[in-house]
């Protein structure tokens, strides 16, 4: 026992001592969760192996600027700084093509930048400075030249550097360059060209459009001119579909699948569109402003899952055709597995090669066995093998139970075999709501199909209740009317009073303020009741529908929101009307805001409820049940304030949307004071350390 | 049994008058409340016009609430056809209407053909919309958008299932100014112009409180004319959707119950079926009706 306790330390010792020495994982590996906030999860590639020319024997890599893995896996370096093209073998052999012969004669190539192997075994060079793109045999002789086409599409003023290539599986070329907006040049077998395919839309900006419209010649010529981005790099999948990326801060969709007609058909169905980094800051002071900048992207064979090499922050991100982020990897800095300058990426296996141009050397990922795992999952699910994927999921659940992607996949396979209850739970967790609300529909009908006579049953007696209750409504009108003409009316007179608002809007108002109905309390009554209803309708809205987060969202915020927001209405709204000859005073204003709130809590409670019942299609049922509660208590307002402040309609709107204007005034002085007390706070702080500093 | 026997004495003593209500009521009886009443008996069974109706009890009903996925977009369509044209039209036609209603008699008669045009030109009308959406660059709306250089290329409108709705919305609204509005002007004219004087007198201040105590309050029938012919043009919306976009629409995004109606009663022959539908339409209308005749008439109260 005592032995087995020392062992028990000792081994906890050496963890310790061992631990700094493990790679350090400082290069922090996450993925986005549904809420745009990154959660760390566990690596899926590590880097195995950093080659460098020098190790090979071919010199140090200069500026390297693309790289191609041929299916033999024949790595092939565009080493652009030495203009040279060096090939790796898999058993580390290389060979240096610094030259080639063309029709005899030998040639030199200029800083190529990009480079693909066909199917055939021919290579095709972007021999950047040269301004052409070669292709190659075997030999290294050159089988065809391309230059600068000679067609009327093109631009007058168009200098044609090719800097990246790509060939399908017909044989037509695809040439990328800098100043290429109209697209992806298209050449084919024989290297004619036919015109440019998949152009980028000009991203439309409102404000620059109509900056443009109003701007006089001379400023409009100053101004940036609307041109579609070109394209960065280019890659081709097994079916001959070209993925694309393309540098767009503005763009949405900087990663493209393109069809033979150019159209765009990646698949966009993750929790957000693939581009990179979601929460990525734009303030001048971070280290990494701004977007992901896509330098390369690589496609399996299958199509299946394709890697996008973010160059700024130097991560590789990892979707699969859904455009789901399955993980990513890599990381920016000087360490190994990290980049300063990542220019290309491939694939080779379940490997992924990964070229640096500022440290001029690859490294090479391998999967680890959490990544190994996802892959495999990920093909068992795209070849259509559910229960297998269900099982993989399930381990790689063990290994990081916040993998949304996992409860998705888990979820389809249960709705292939008809548990759709459990489907749900699935979905629900990985945050798929178009596969909840299928997985919901046919659950629904499930009970409803085995409680049909039961839910007509129920329906039938709502009904007749719903008439008694109405004919017996109808007997007590008159009684009820008297009741609420009382001198002094109680608390709960005065609350239920709101009820008649709904039906006499102006009356109602009227009676509130002149007839003394309404109190601060029967209207705190009501704030309240405002309060339990937007809470509620936040925490008890289905999944579905909802659009907070329901289990970090922090009910005395919301609270305090709501409260603020109706305090600073009726304060902004007192200060305007006194000054514009209105009659209603602090509390007539406070009083009638409050039971104008009144719609808002009949319907979203029930519609709260109701939501749970409906699948994403039957959104419309709730959306406009909510807006038109919203509408009814905005003309209650107006109603209100009509009345209290005794304004015509034209001054009341007027006064409103002056009230809107002082509140964005309030907002920018407690803005500033905030700042200020702030400012004064460091202020005094500093003196004070000083002071501390000098005794 | 009492009852019946003095309502059977009532009639017998105002026999004349049921004779002259005849000639309407007997049609009526016979072509509407019999055939209303046929198609609910024939809801609850499978007919296909050719044999005779098996009665197969709630069989249609489950099937048009838990395996017709179409019936619920044709639902919810409807749903947003009364939700917001019905009400949203309502208010147009009335304070259309109102306006129109202060202006000089050449000018009102003018206007208040502009706004009856599309009801009188009835389908004829739609070849306007046609045009105004049409797919082609020469589409008004695609024409003004490709000018002003916001779209690369025509957008096919009314095939797209992103603008299907939202046109079928504005067309219906555009459509549907026609009786309501016939109606509430004719209403306008009634109101004694004493009454406003009088009102005056009594303390009315402003135009509000003038419509609200006496133009509403005496229009009242008329106002509820307007609300039940709405609401059964909301509930029937079918020309726009099958004339404007054919039928049946991209991926069923324009359908609404009565097109799901004729495709099961005149295209399917599955007659059991669309009385069913028909039934459940039926109902909906009366519900609504009743809810809103409810809601006006406290009007002025």
């Amino acid at each position: 026992m005592k032995n087995n306790t020392l062992k028990y330390r000792l081994t906890l010792l050496i963890t310790f001592m061992v631990l700094p020495l493990l790679p350090a994982e400082s290069w922090y590996s996450y993925n986005y969760s549904y809420w745009e906030k990154p959660v760390p999860a566990p690596e899926a590639y590590r880097h195995s192996e950093i080659l460098r020319g020098e190790d090979f024997g071919a010199g140090a890599f200069r500026e390297p600027e693309d790289l191609f893995i041929s299916p033999d896996g024949d790595m092939y370096i565009a080493d652009g700084g030495n203009n040279r093209i060096v090939v790796l073998s898999p058993t580390r052999e290389t060979r240096i093509i610094d030259s080639f012969t063309n029709k005899g004669v030998r040639d030199n190539f200029n800083r190529p930048e990009g480079l693909f192997v066909d199917s055939r075994g021919i290579l095709y060079v972007a021999d950047t400075l040269n301004r052409r793109v070669v292709a190659l045999n075997a030999d290294f002789e050159s089988l065809n030249i391309i230059t600068r086409p000679d067609s009327d599409i093109l631009r007058e003023e168009y200098e044609f550097f090719p800097s990246k290539v790509g060939v399908d599986k017909a044989g037509r070329l695809y040439v990328l360059g800098p100043g290429m907006y109209e697209g992806m040049m298209e050449f084919d077998r024989s290297g004619r060209f036919h015109g440019f395919i998949g152009s980028n839309r000009v991203t439309f900006n409102l404000w620059k459009y109509l900056m443009r419209t109003i701007a006089t010649k001379e400023q409009r010529e100053k101004m940036q001119i609307f041109i579609p981005q070109e394209y960065r790099n280019l890659d081709i999948d097994g079916r001959g579909f070209l993925y694309t990326t393309t540098r767009d801060e503005d763009q949405k969709t900087p990663i493209k699948k393109h069809n033979a007609e150019g159209l765009d058909i990646l698949t966009r169905e993750g929790f957000f569109p693939p581009s990179g980094d979601i929460s990525v800051s734009y303030s001048e002071t971070a280290s990494y402003v701004g977007k992901s900048f896509f330098a390369d992207i690589a496609v399996d064979d299958s199509g299946d899952i394709y890697y996008a090499l973010d160059s700024k922050r130097g991560r590789v991100f990892t979707y699969n055709s859904e455009g789901q982020l399955l993980f990513l990897f890599g990381g920016a800095g000087e360490p190994d597995g990290c980049f300063t300058d990542a220019s290309a990426v491939d694939l080779y296996g379940n490997e992924v090669y990964v070229l640096d141009k500022v440290k001029g050397s690859i490294t090479v990922f391998s999967p680890t066995e959490y990544g190994n795992l996802i892959l495999e999952a990920q093909q068992s699910q795209s070849r259509g093998e559910y229960r297998r994927a269900e099982e993989l999921w399930t381990t790689i659940l063990r290994r990081n139970s916040n993998y949304d992607p996992a409860y998705t996949g888990i979820g389809k396979s249960l709705l292939r075999s008809g548990s759709f209850r459990e489907a749900m739970d699935n979905f629900r967790m990985g945050y798929n709501k178009k596969s909840f609300s299928k997985a919901y529909k046919y659950y629904r009908q499930e009970v409803m199909k085995d409680h049909f006579s039961l839910i007509v049953l129920f329906i039938a007696a709502a009904a007749v209740g719903l008439i008694l209750i109405l004919r017996l409504r109808d007997r007590n009108r008159e009684k009820r009317k008297r009741k609420f003409l009382g001198p002094e009316p109680s608390q709960g007179e005065r609350i239920l009073y709101g009820f008649r608002i709904l039906a006499h809007p102006f009356d109602g108002h009227y009676d509130l303020k002149f007839r003394a109905i309404g109190t601060w309390g029967s209207a705190a009554a009501w704030t309240a009741l405002i309060i339990f209803s937007i809470t509620f309708n936040m925490q008890m809205t289905s999944f579905l529908f909802n659009e907070v987060n329901t289990v970090t969202v922090k009910l005395q915020f919301e609270v305090a929101k709501v409260l603020i927001a109706l305090f600073v209405f009726v304060l902004a709204n007192w200060t305007v009307t006194s000054i514009m000859g209105g009659e209603g005073s602090f509390r007539s204003i406070f009083i009638s805001t409050a039971y104008s709130g009144i719609p808002i809590v009949l319907v979203f409670v029930p519609m709260a409820l109701l939501s749970n019942f409906l699948i994403l299609e039957e959104g419309a049922y709730y959306y406009v049940m909510e807006s038109i509660a919203v509408m009814y208590s905005l003309f209650l307002l107006i109603a209100g304030n009509m009345t209290i402040h005794n304004y015509s309609l034209w001054k009341t709107v007027s006064t409103l949307v002056l009230t809107v204007v002082t509140i964005a005034i309030m907002a920018f002085l407690a803005l500033l004071f905030i700042t200020f007390i702030g400012q004064v706070w460091s202020f005094v702080s500093a003196i004070y350390k000083e002071v501390i500093f000098r005794i | 049994m009492k009852t019946l026997s003095s309502t059977w004495k009532e009639m017998k003593k105002y026999r004349h008058s049921y004779l002259m209500i005849a000639p309407y009521y007997l049609p009526f009886l016979v072509f509407t409340v019999f055939s209303v009443l046929m198609a609910m008996g024939l809801s609850f069974s499978y007919f296909n016009v050719l044999e005779t109706p098996r009665l197969i009890g709630w069989q249609n009903y489950i099937n048009l609430f838990l395996q017709d996925d179409i019936f619920s977009i044709a639902m919810k369509n409807t749903f947003l056809f009364v939700a917001i044209t019905g009400p949203a039209s309502f208010i147009l036609c009335f304070f259309v209407a109102w306006v129109i209603n202060e202006m000089r008699p050449k000018v009102r008669a003018a206007i208040t053909l502009v706004f009856y045009a599309p009801t009188l030109a009835g389908v004829s009308a739609f070849a306007i919309w046609k045009f105004v959406f049409s797919g082609s660059e020469y589409g008004l709306v695609n024409a003004f958008l490709l000018k002003a250089g916001l779209l690369m290329e025509p957008l096919t409108y009314l095939k797209d299932i992103r603008f299907i709705l939202p046109i079928l919305i504005v067309v219906q609204l555009w459509m549907s100014l026609g009786h309501s509005f016939l109606a509430f002007i004719a209403g306008l004219q009634t109101v004694d112009r004493k009454l406003y004087e009088a009102a005056a007198v009594d303390g009315v201040r402003n135009r509000w409180q003038e419509l609200w105590y006496i133009t509403l309050p005496v229009m009242r029938p008329f106002l509820l004319f307007g609300a039940v012919m709405q609401i059964a043009q909301s509930f029937g919306v079918s020309a726009v959707s099958i004339n404007l976009l054919g039928f049946p629409t991209t991926k069923y995004a324009g359908r609404t119950i009565v097109t799901h109606l004729m495709d099961y009663g005149i295209i399917r022959y599955e007659m059991g079926y669309a009385s069913a539908i028909a039934t459940i339409l039926f109902l909906m209308q009366v519900i609504f009706n009743k809810t809103v005749q409810r809601g006006l008439k406290r009007i002025g109260e």
